[in-house]
């Protein structure tokens, strides 16, 4: 059990398998196009939504070449999911995000992408082949969101541009800081409740009766403005 | 006066919307957010059942939530107490959860919705069931039966119409004791209860015996679990004791392989909760007279138990709404609302396409604007019927998405039933699930008495595919059906499905069987597609031959 905690506190800094790791970046390749194809329904530039869907295709066919000859998560025991549920629940909500802030996330994220997939090419060897069209696209992908920035730019949005991606580079960091400050007063929290549910309550118990076994009568309202 | 219903925090949140009495859309957030079984404040759903309407937040006269959150907290506080001292990690979490975040719901409700706080009001859990089990049925009148994991307190209720009868208290519960068998056998919990359903038609019972270790019977109907074989009720992470595994042996990790004695403690399980629930529809019937039933809560979701209650039970016809769930909670929620201080409104169901529709023009702009290769076609219907009849898989959107777990004919994926390799191809390349998952038919209404063995009465439940029915010849369409040769099949009518009833009767025409494979429009862990982009991302990593959204035909790019 404390094995258990500790990977659960410590999930992300774990290396993974070769194979762990390639069927991660398909679970994230799948869940980006299904994002990507979300934001193209919703863009009113035709460009954007065309370089939007294209994107999100390629993610499709990349997902299928990272998927092929790996185990399924089951089978590495990871459950349904390699990346857990975190990406699969989240994901990137292109509502939430507005148009600028979007694009700047996919242009960092596929940078970033460029960066790990060369990382593992090195670390995969001869089996680091099929990585190369997969390389090549990323490249574009960071080509037209860059692109699709700049003509932000030209439009007069510069600045917000430039604030989202500084923002966003300052997020992960943010996000890591809070991340671990989260789980540092989870812990704090943890031990204080459960002081709480150890000593304090201990003596209430008596008070709390058993189970009630059998039929009983719905005494309550159906319906309240008290909650 | 327009009442907005809604459920969520646990799993399974909704909205649902009702003016004047009338339900004019319900959809549940996980469409929306594309998170499976999202549990989170349904505030997009909401946002659609507005805009559906017409209205704003300002307009709503009452925003109903499900269930009592103090109620919960008090079941929630006593539990901890009863299992004192070992219920620290269930205390600590609980309160985190409840006094940190789901005790203020009125707040995050007008937060969210921006009314007024006096206009927010809360419905009982059970009570909520009810309401759209019955308000939801055909029938003027009924006993119904509410059969979940737990609301508040209560885990089964009856009542008699909208009269409330009684209830059994967790932790002695129908729909925990399912899902701790769920998690037992390897499978996730208010997601695999469908699973072990599907497992248990292909084993014996012959732990049906050892079950009787778990769970004392009473003769005035009720039954309580041995708790000490149990942990749910104390551990979050642990639904049973040591014992428990002395009784069924060793649990079966997620993903390792099915072994007979899972088949058959599957099989075990389902035939308890059979046994329970027509005892306690059959004392129900007994006590009330009714001879209808309306059955509600995720339990009622268990359609080959509904299948067995139609078949041996001693009423004239059943109804399961389509969202018998949490999700459906919301109507109840609205329903009891809208009621005001008399009984529950009423909304009969007609059909499940409640969610956001298709705007054909939007859907082009989508296609055109991402250089999608696409056809436009003048009968939809007849284009599917003519690649199904070919072999095809495909992905079929029309109109409005559905309320409920399952697809209807509006998010689905549709392919032969006569060819058993295409079952195996959706289950290897389509749906990427276990090989023993069985798929249902979508039959044209009039053809289903002579395609299957009808019970008595069950039109209703088998218009949203809540029962299963035996094949009268498997051999005439053996992918739709289970090993078994039965089939939770939906019978399609032409009057609320006009699309749908053409495809098949022009499917019937063209291979004599008007039926297709339906199963939902989804990957495994996602929730149904809803719009055009979820459609197309979908399509694009499925192994489905062609998509067609509305009168919009897409092939496989090469």
């Amino acid at each position: 059990m404390l094995a258990r905690l500790v990977h659960r506190l410590w999930r992300g800094l774990f290396w993974r398998t070769p194979g762990a790791q390639l069927r991660a970046f398909a679970e994230t390749e799948s869940y980006g196009a299904r994002d990507l194809a979300h934001a193209a329904e919703l863009v009113k530039d035709p460009w954007l939504s065309r370089q939007l869907l294209r994107h999100a295709q390629d993610e499709v066919r990349h997902a299928g070449i990272l998927e092929e000859g790996t185990p399924e998560p089951a089978q590495l025991g990871l459950g349904a999911s390699v990346i857990g549920d975190s990406a699969a629940e989240t994901g990137l909500d292109f509502e939430q995000l507005g148009e600028v802030r979007f694009l700047a996330f996919v242009h960092l994220a596929e940078k970033r992408a460029v960066h790990e997939f060369q990382l593992h090419q090195r670390a995969l060897g001869a089996d680091g082949a099929r990585l190369d069209t997969i390389l090549n696209d990323e490249r574009r992908h960071v080509a037209w969101t860059g692109h699709a920035l700049d003509r932000l730019r030209d439009a007069g949005r510069g600045a917000e541009v430039d604030a989202a991606l500084r923002a966003l580079r300052i997020e992960r960091w943010k996000n890591a800081a809070l991340s671990l400050l989260r789980r540092l007063s989870s812990v704090l929290s943890a031990l204080t409740l459960s002081l709480v549910y150890v000593l304090l309550l201990g003596p209430f118990c008596l008070l709390a009766g058993t189970w009630r076994a059998g039929w009983q009568a719905s005494v309550r309202a159906p319906i309240d403005r008290a909650f | 006066m327009i009442v907005l219903g809604l459920s969520g925090t646990f799993h399974d949140a909704a909205a649902a919307l009702l003016v004047d009495g009338e339900l004019v859309a319900f959809a549940q957030e996980e469409r929306f957010s594309r998170r499976k079984n999202d549990a989170n404040l349904p505030v997009r759903a909401a946002a659609f059942c507005l805009r559906q309407a017409g209205i704003t937040a300002a307009d709503l006269d009452l925003v109903a939530w499900h269930e009592k959150p103090l109620l919960k907290l008090e079941r929630v506080l006593l539990t901890s107490l009863r299992t004192w001292p070992h219920a620290a990690t269930s205390f600590r979490r609980a309160m985190v959860s409840m006094v940190g975040d789901k005790l203020w719901m009125r707040s995050h409700l007008v937060n969210a919705l921006g009314v007024d706080p006096r206009r927010v009001v809360f419905a009982g859990h059970h009570a909520s069931h009810a309401a759209a089990a019955l308000g939801a049925s055909p029938f003027e009148d009924a006993a119904v039966l509410c059969v979940d994991g737990v609301g508040e307190w209560a885990t089964t209720s009856t009542w008699d119409g909208t009269a409330p009868l009684g209830e059994l208290h967790f932790p002695h519960s129908i729909g925990l004791l399912y899902s701790v068998f769920t998690a037992f056998l390897g499978f996730e919990v208010n997601e695999g209860e469908y699973k072990v359903m599907g497992l248990a038609a292909m084993g014996q019972p012959r732990y049906r015996e050892a079950l009787d270790q778990v769970i004392e019977r009473h003769q005035d109907g009720s039954f309580t679990l041995k708790i000490e074989h149990f942990r749910f009720h104390r551990d979050p992470d642990r639904a049973w004791a040591p014992s428990f595994e002395a009784v069924f042996g060793a649990p079966r990790p997620p993903g390792a392989p099915i072994e007979e004695r899972h088949r058959d403690i599957a099989a075990s399980i389902q035939e308890l909760t059979e046994e329970l629930l027509l005892d306690l529809a059959a004392r129900l019937h007994a006590r009330t007279g009714k001879t209808k039933l309306c059955l509600g809560g995720g339990v009622a979701l268990n359609c080959v138990a509904v299948g067995r209650i139609l078949r041996e039970g001693p009423y004239d016809d059943v109804f399961v709404m389509p969202a018998a769930g949490d999700a459906g909670s919301a109507l109840g929620a609205a329903l009891i609302a809208a009621g005001g201080s008399g009984a529950p409104l009423r909304a009969p169901l007609a059909h499940a396409a409640w969610g956001a529709d298709l705007d054909p023009a939007a859907v082009r702009r989508f296609l055109v604007d991402g250089g999608v290769a696409f056809r436009e076609v003048a009968d939809p219907a007849v284009e599917a019927a003519e690649r199904l009849a070919k072999g095809q898989i495909l992905g079929w959107m029309q109109g409005r998405f559905e309320m409920g777990p399952r697809a209807l004919g509006q998010r689905s994926i549709l392919a032969d039933p006569r060819n058993v390799a295409t079952r195996d191809r959706l289950n290897l390349k389509v749906k990427h699930r276990e090989a023993f998952r069985p798929f249902a038919p979508s039959v044209l209404a009039e053809a289903s008495p002579w395609l299957f063995d009808l019970p008595r009465g069950g039109g209703h439940a088998r218009r949203f595919m809540t029962a299963t029915v035996r094949a009268r010849d498997p051999s005439l369409l053996p992918a739709a059906l289970h090993v078994d040769g039965t089939a939770r099949v939906q019978e399609v009518h032409a009057d609320t499905q006009p699309i749908y009833a053409r495809l098949l009767s022009e499917v019937g025409a063209r291979t004599g069987i008007p039926a297709v494979v339906n199963t939902s429009f989804n990957l495994a862990g996602e929730p149904m597609v809803a719009s055009v982009a979820d459609g197309w991302s979908t399509f694009l990593r499925t192994d489905i031959d062609a998509l067609l959204i509305g009168p919009f035909v897409m092939e496989r790019p090469a």
